[in-house]
C-alpha cells in the first residue's frame, strides 16, 4: 500500500493459471485458480472475488516467466453508497427519457 | 457475411436512403418512410450477418461502431421525421449515414478481432450500443442546430430548438446510461468506478455541455444563436470523445482505444 509492504490477514496461494490465445495471438481468457484461506476461488477479468464486505480481490496481471499472478485487493466499503448514487442517477435518466422536456407556452 | 460484402449492403442502404430522402423533400411521406426503412433494414441485415459469422457482437473495432452509427443515424432520422415531420431531416440523416458508410468502404476492416477477456461482460453490448444510439440522436440535434444558425426565420429556429430539446433529453438519458453502465462495469473489471481515462473524461465533458444546454432551456435563458452554438460545441466534444481521444498520447494504453 502506497509503495510499502502490507501483510494481509489471509493466506493466498496460486493453484493453477490458464491462459488461452486464439490462432492469431489475441488473448481469449486469463483464469487463475487461487486458494484463499482454504477456499478455492476462480479469478478472471470482470469476475472479482468478494472476500468480505467492501473488499474485493481482482486478477490484474501475470508473468509466465516467473510463474507469478498479480492480484489486486481493493478495500472500498463505501462502494455501495456510490452504487446507490449511480442507480439513482440511472432512474433519473430513465425519467428524462420518459417525460421529456416540459411543454412551454411558446412551443 | 464479411466486410467484403459490405459494399453491396452499404450501397443498397445509401441508395434507398437517398431516394427516400428525395421523396420526403417532395412531400411524399409514405414512400419516404418506406424507402428509408428499407435502407435501415439493409444495414441491420449486414450487422446481424456479421454478428453471426464473427460469433461475437460486432462492437469492437472503429469500423464496427461506424456501422452501428450509420444504422442508428438512419433510424433516428426516420424517428425524427415520423415524430416531428421535418422534411429535410431525412436528407440530412441520409448524408450522415452515407459519410460513415463511405468511410467504412474506403477503410475496410481486414483484421479479425476476437473479443479480449476484458470485454467479455454483459455490459459490453448495452454500454456501446446505447452510446451509438445516443450519438445518432444528438447528431440529429446537431443538424437542427446548425440549420438554426444559418436561417433568419426566428419562428423556425424556435421550433427547431423545441425538437432539439426532445432529442437532447433522450440523447442525454442514453449518454447517462452509457456513462454509468461503464462505471458499474469498470468496478467489476478493474476495481474502480471511475479512473479519469481520456474517454471517460471526454464523455463527462460532453455530458456536462448537454446538461448546460438543458439547464439554459429550463431557465428560459440564452438567445437562439447561443443555444445553437452550444449544441454544435457539444457535438464537437462528442466527436472528441468518440474518436478524438485515440489521437491523444495519454490514451495509447487505454482500453477504449479501438483496434484498427
Amino acid at each position: 500500500m502506497d509503495g510499502s509492504r502490507v501483510w494481509m490477514d489471509c493466506t493466498m496461494s496460486l493453484l493453477d493459471f490458464k491462459f488461452e490465445t486464439s490462432e492469431n495471438g489475441v488473448p481469449l481468457t486469463y483464469d487463475a485458480l487461487v486458494m484463499i484461506d482454504g477456499e478455492q476461488v476462480d479469478l478472471r477479468v470482470n469476475h472479482p472475488y468478494s472476500r468480505r464486505f467492501g473488499e474485493d480481490i481482482y486478477l490484474t496481471g501475470y508473468d509466465d516467466v516467473s510463474g507469478v499472478c498479480i492480484l489486486q485487493v481493493v478495500y472500498e466499503p463505501w462502494k455501495y453508497t456510490a452504487l446507490i448514487g449511480i442507480i439513482m442517477m440511472l432512474a433519473g435518466a430513465f425519467l428524462l427519457f420518459l417525460r421529456g422536456p416540459q411543454n412551454r407556452s411558446e412551443s | 457475411m464479411s466486410w467484403d460484402l459490405f459494399i453491396w449492403f452499404g450501397s443498397a442502404a445509401v441508395l434507398a436512403a437517398a431516394v427516400g430522402a428525395s421523396f420526403s423533400a417532395a412531400g411524399r411521406r409514405n414512400m419516404a418512410v418506406l424507402l428509408t426503412s428499407v435502407g435501415t433494414g439493409a444495414l441491420l441485415a449486414f450487422i446481424i450477418g456479421l454478428w453471426i459469422s464473427l460469433d461475437r457482437p460486432p462492437l469492437r473495432t472503429m469500423g464496427e461502431t461506424r456501422l452501428w452509427y450509420s444504422f442508428f443515424a438512419l433510424l433516428s432520422g426516420l424517428f425524427t421525421y415520423i415524430r416531428w415531420k421535418y422534411r429535410w431531416i431525412l436528407p440530412f440523416s441520409a448524408v450522415l449515414a452515407t459519410v460513415f458508410i463511405v468511410i467504412n468502404v474506403l477503410k475496410p476492416e481486414i483484421h479479425d478481432q476476437t473479443l479480449m477477456p476484458a470485454l467479455q461482460s454483459i455490459w459490453f453490448i448495452p454500454h456501446v450500443t446505447v452510446y451509438m444510439f445516443s450519438y445518432s440522436l444528438l447528431g440529429c440535434a446537431f443538424l437542427l442546430a446548425t440549420a438554426g444558425l444559418f436561417t433568419s426565420d426566428a419562428d423556425k429556429v424556435k421550433k427547431w430548438l423545441c425538437a432539439t430539446d426532445s432529442l437532447v433529453y433522450i440523447g442525454v438519458a442514453f449518454l447517462t446510461f452509457g456513462m454509468l453502465s461503464g462505471a458499474i462495469w469498470a468496478k467489476d473489471a478493474w476495481g474502480h468506478y471511475w479512473s479519469w481515462d481520456p474517454k471517460e473524461t471526454w464523455a463527462l465533458v460532453t455530458w456536462l455541455v448537454y446538461i448546460l444546454y438543458m439547464h439554459l432551456r429550463l431557465m428560459g435563458k440564452g438567445s437562439c444563436k447561443t443555444l445553437c452554438l452550444i449544441i454544435v460545441f457539444a457535438f464537437l466534444c462528442l466527436q472528441m470523445c468518440w474518436w478524438g481521444v485515440n489521437y491523444l498520447p495519454a490514451a495509447q494504453d487505454s482500453i477504449h482505444v479501438y483496434n484498427k
